[in-house]
């Protein structure tokens, strides 16, 4: 597991937060990212075995850690009085997610972060890590809900292009809060915006129940409407799970009919943590048993024309025609691999378990290929 | 050279309707009935598909496969395409809740660290660089260009991995003792 | 209720294949039929039809946009010029019998690129408004025969656009140290004739046993020298006297290529003189054509991997199945002209499409846009791409597979000097017809050899349920 938090060590008087990006030759990055300052950036000057030193305008930051642990290009949120920083973007990662907020106005019953009831705004934080960001990254953004806090969210969004047109943002909602009055934000987000979209059923009340939230199915619609007309970028997702597993079909026909704009459809496992920890005789769906239902449903849109993936399938588990179509998307930093994976094949190709997978013998069949 | 006869003499007489007249024809007929939606989205929506997929679709869509010769070939990729997964909602990243913006401020007391140690240890390895002329600039500890450039010298005449920066390797190669 | 208009086609006594104009279909009954042209509908047809997004809900606004969304995913979108055909030389070391664009013989003078040709082609190829990378073709004559020019122009091109892809259309009669070279130096592709076995393909093509060798050899020091991804062929079939469909094949599976794009001779030049792919040849075509079918479908059942396929077959099943497969200049709609692609002909001059620079050529029509150089004809292009479409066109409208047919003005121009004639009594009509019946056949087909094909075809790990949605009604 890849350490999102590090310990640092500075000298001399320094409190509260600051965003800084961690890098190797200044003189040389300021080249081509005119954005980088002395001021916000600090540049590696040493390493040793179990810590690297940073000089950071006068000032020289220790950072603590295995020296494998490839932390240069990050950028990170240093919190001096406590001595640690978070990584927020990582130089070297495809995954990057900044969470703006862990309230939500959902309740999913497999919620894997499950809400929070206060907000801590850090939109100011987060913007200037943007700014820092490697050339041409995408950025996750994530919450609890972001769109609770749509404003901001939206200036977020402009002002970081503004400055940084070559930022992807990939933001995940419950497409709950949109309105016509945000199409012209949606219709200028269109290069720049991937919405990822959850939907787990194709009747109202099975969708609503899933959420915990009465009418969600209905909104969900009227705001994929919205995004549609706005010429956004959407990828749909459905977490699959014994409450879905048979809606699938019907989920595929709607994709066809009424959502055929999207660019893609992510069919995704289970996580074993947050709500669906405790709930996971009940939600659960072991697909290595039965993996027709999700066939059909795959089969349906692909023949379509509509791109469909999996997500968080390991490989072993899904027959071997399907296995192109699972996508290595187990964030590397909640990545693992069991024994017998280790010998395992295709263990490159493979997303692998999640860290806090109980074991992955949450799957009757699965084993080396 | 005069002008060249052909059989048709232009398009008009092939059945185009030249100058404005067609071009201007609507191309899809549109069932009335559906009107009442809102017929500027659908310029839109030929945009949306215009739209090169800036994000991971663009690597999967096959080349352009234009006719003839040699040029159907790509359409049957049987890779999969390179996805950017999307982010976790899981995040052990999830920042602390106090947030104070800023950084110095007067009266702040200092943080236990030792990173004057550290500027004895760039002292040292400036004094070894200056010794064996590499290094032509002050012993004060605050590793510069010029501390850097000296560095990845030293480095490369020893055929060590050059990277500007103090190692472990380096203060090996110079005898520093770094703990 | 709003049901959006249906066509429909006979297939059998029974079933019928229905779509609209997005494109979306099924196979119905006759007597769903007579209920929906007497507009009585029962309810079972209404959950048919609303479930499978060929009729919606008055307030169902995303399956109206859903529809729109698909009705413009089937109607491509203008883009920027990203393709070219180069003829920097029309003259050609072979006499075949068929030969398309009239070719000049080797040692003609005349028929090249000029150096001012060369010059002023490279800057328009750098200066395309397009900023990313694009497509050249190479065709001839026989485009080796100037290695020097494919050189300069692959050269300077890359440099400007770095991912720009190339082919070269040869007939590999000539493969010595200097072509070799190109194929080294650039991302080239080469795509090659090859007519059957080496019997028809010296009859058609290589006159004489030594060329005929001479090609063979070759086509396999080719094979040997660069990676089978290099390399595509594809035949011209002389209904005078074809080869068999066995024998076809087994000269493309031998080596190792799967896609094949089976064409008859091409109405123009030398063709045109002698009276080959005229129109009452086309029956015997479609004979000759599903043979070969059958064949692929045959061949392909017996194996699990390098499945064959024939290429205008599977691009006309995507074209049912998928909204939006546009990327083949031969079938598409609208099918712009002038607007994404351009030939550059031996002597400046530029055309739509190579069909029209042998219309030129034989003194038919005048379709050239302009000289390189010079400034396009926009008069000439818009008033091309004014019908050069199949919405409106009053036979199309009520054609069944009008969302996934294209239409072909040129071909038009060509065979009966006119574009306004009854569509059904067209070449291209009757050909993509008898196309898109048989592709509809396969796709509704029960027999596990054709579904296995389907399967590799449409690059899916497995079939869902139906293809083509059934209507199964009981009213």
């Amino acid at each position: 597991m890849i350490p999102l938090r590090i310990r640092i060590d500075i000298e001399g008087p320094h409190r509260g937060k600051r965003v800084i990006k961690l890098v190797s030759d200044l003189a040389k990055e300021v080249l081509t990212s005119p954005s980088l300052t002395s001021g916000n950036c600090a540049e590696l000057v040493a390493t040793f075995p179990s810590e690297r030193v940073f000089k950071w305008g006068d000032h020289y930051i220790r950072i603590k850690g295995n020296a494998e642990d490839e932390i240069v290009g990050d950028v990170c949120l240093f919190n001096f009085e406590k001595g640690y920083a978070d990584r927020l973007i990582r130089g070297n990662s495809k995954h990057n997610t900044l969470v703006v907020t862990e309230q939500c106005d959902q309740l999913c019953i497999m919620c894997s972060q499950p809400p929070k009831k206060t907000h801590h705004d850090q939109f100011h934080e987060l913007y200037h890590a943007c700014l820092l960001a490697d050339s041409g990254k995408i950025i996750g953004i994530s919450g609890g809900e972001p769109t609770l806090y749509k404003e901001e969210l939206f200036s977020l969004i402009k002002d970081v292009n503004k400055q940084r047109p070559d930022l992807q943002f990939h933001i995940l909602t419950n497409a709950q809060h949109f309105s016509v009055d945000d199409l012209e934000y949606l219709k200028s987000f269109r290069g720049n915006v991937l919405w990822a979209v959850p939907l787990y059923a194709a009747h109202p009340v099975i969708h609503d129940t899933i959420v915990a939230k009465a009418g969600a199915y209905e909104r969900l619609l009227a705001s994929l409407s919205l995004l549609v007309q706005a010429g956004a970028q959407v990828e749909l997702r459905t977490v699959v799970m014994q409450q879905n597993i048979s809606e699938l079909p019907d989920i595929a026909k709607v994709i066809k009919t009424h959502l055929p704009f999207i660019q893609h459809w992510a069919i995704m496992q289970l996580e074993n943590i947050g709500f669906a920890r405790n709930r996971w005789s009940k939600t659960f769906f072991d697909h290595s048993i039965d993996f027709s239902g999700i066939a059909a449903a795959a089969a349906y849109t692909l023949a379509s024309g509509i791109e469909t993936r999996f997500f968080n399938f390991p490989l072993c588990t899904i027959p071997p025609a399907w296995r192109p179509y699972a996508e290595q998307t187990i964030s590397d930093w909640k990545q693992r691999f069991d024994t017998p994976c280790l010998n395992c094949s295709v263990q490159e190709q493979c997303g692998g378990f999640f860290e806090w997978h109980p074991s992955a013998r949450s799957y009757e069949a699965w084993g080396e290929i | 050279m005069g002008k060249r006869k052909f059989a048709i003499p232009s398009l008009a007489a092939a059945g185009f309707l030249s100058g404005n007249g067609a071009a201007g024809q609507p191309l899809p007929v549109l069932d009335s009935r559906i009107q009442n939606i809102d017929l500027e989205t659908l310029p839109l929506l030929g945009k949306q598909a215009a739209l090169t997929h800036t994000y991971n679709l663009a690597a999967h869509r096959s080349h352009s496969s234009h006719r003839s010769h040699g040029s159907h070939r790509s359409h049957r990729s049987s890779s999969s395409p390179s996805y950017s997964p999307p982010p976790s909602r899981n995040s052990n990243s999830t920042p602390p809740s106090s947030t104070l913006p800023g950084t110095s401020s007067a009266g702040a007391r200092n943080l236990p660290g030792n990173s004057s140690k550290f500027q004895k240890i760039a002292m040292q390895v400036q004094t070894a660089l200056y010794v064996q002329d590499y290094y032509t600039g002050a012993i004060d500890g605050i590793v510069g260009p010029e501390t850097r450039t000296a560095i990845s010298s030293y480095q490369r005449a020893n055929s060590m991995t050059i990277t500007g920066t103090i190692t472990a390797e380096l203060l090996d190669a110079l005898g520093i003792q770094a703990e | 209720m709003i049901t959006f208009p249906l066509r429909f086609r006979e297939l059998d006594s029974n079933r019928l294949l229905f779509s609209n104009e997005a494109g979306r279909s099924f196979i119905g009954s006759r007597s769903f039929l007579d209920r929906y042209v007497h507009d009585s509908l029962c309810e079972s047809d209404k959950a048919f039809l609303s479930e499978n997004g060929l009729a919606i809900d008055d307030a169902d606004k995303l399956g109206a946009l859903g529809y729109l969304t698909t009705l413009a995913a089937r109607l491509p979108v203008q883009k920027q010029i990203d393709y070219l055909i180069l003829v920097p030389t029309l003259r050609c070391n072979l006499s075949c019998s068929y030969c398309q664009v009239s070719r000049a013989s080797e040692n003609a003078k005349g028929f090249d690129w000029s150096d001012d040709t060369t010059h002023k082609a490279i800057s328009f190829l750098k200066n395309l408004p397009i900023s990313s990378h694009i497509k050249i073709e190479f065709q001839g004559g026989e485009p080796l025969l100037r290695t020097d020019i494919l050189d300069k122009v692959m050269r300077e091109v890359s440099k400007e656009r770095p991912d720009s892809s190339f082919v070269i259309c040869s007939n590999l009669s000539n493969l010595g140290p200097e072509q070799i070279k190109l194929f080294q130096e650039y991302n080239v592709v080469l795509s090659t004739s090859l007519d059957g076995p080496a019997e028809t393909h010296k009859h058609n093509r290589t006159k004489n046993e030594g060329a005929t060798r001479r090609f063979l050899d070759n086509l396999d020091r080719f094979r040997d020298l660069f990676d089978g991804e290099r390399i595509s062929a594809l035949p011209t079939i002389d209904l005078t006297d074809p080869p068999s469909t066995e024998s076809l094949l087994d000269s493309y599976d031998a080596l190792g290529i799967t896609s094949i794009y089976l064409r008859p001779v091409n109405h123009q030049g030398f063709a045109r003189k002698r009276g080959l792919g005229l129109d009452d040849a086309l029956s015997s075509w479609l004979d000759y054509y599903r043979k070969a079918v059958d064949e692929i479908i045959h061949r392909n059942s017996q194996r699990s991997k390098n499945l064959l396929e024939e290429y205008s077959l599977t691009l006309a099943i995507k074209r049912i199945l998928r909204p939006g497969i546009d990327n083949n200049v031969d079938l598409r709609n609208p099918a712009p002209l002038g607007l994404d692609y351009l030939v550059i002909d031996y002597d400046g001059k530029i055309y739509p499409t190579d069909e029209a620079r042998m219309l030129g050529r034989i003194g038919r029509i005048d379709l050239s846009l302009g000289r390189i150089g010079g400034e396009l004809n926009y008069e000439r292009i818009r008033d091309l791409n004014s019908q050069s479409f199949n919405n409106i066109d009053p036979d199309c409208q009520h054609c069944v597979y009008q969302p996934y047919c294209g239409s072909d003005v040129v071909d038009d121009l060509s065979r009966y000097g006119r574009i306004d004639i009854p569509r059904h009594d067209t070449y291209f009509c009757r050909r993509q017809t008898d196309l898109f019946d048989l592709a509809t056949s396969l796709l509704c087909s029960k027999d596990l050899h054709v579904l296995h094909s389907l399967c590799a075809w449409l690059n899916l790990p497995e079939l869902p349920d139906q293809i083509i949605p059934v209507h199964n009604d009981t009213a």
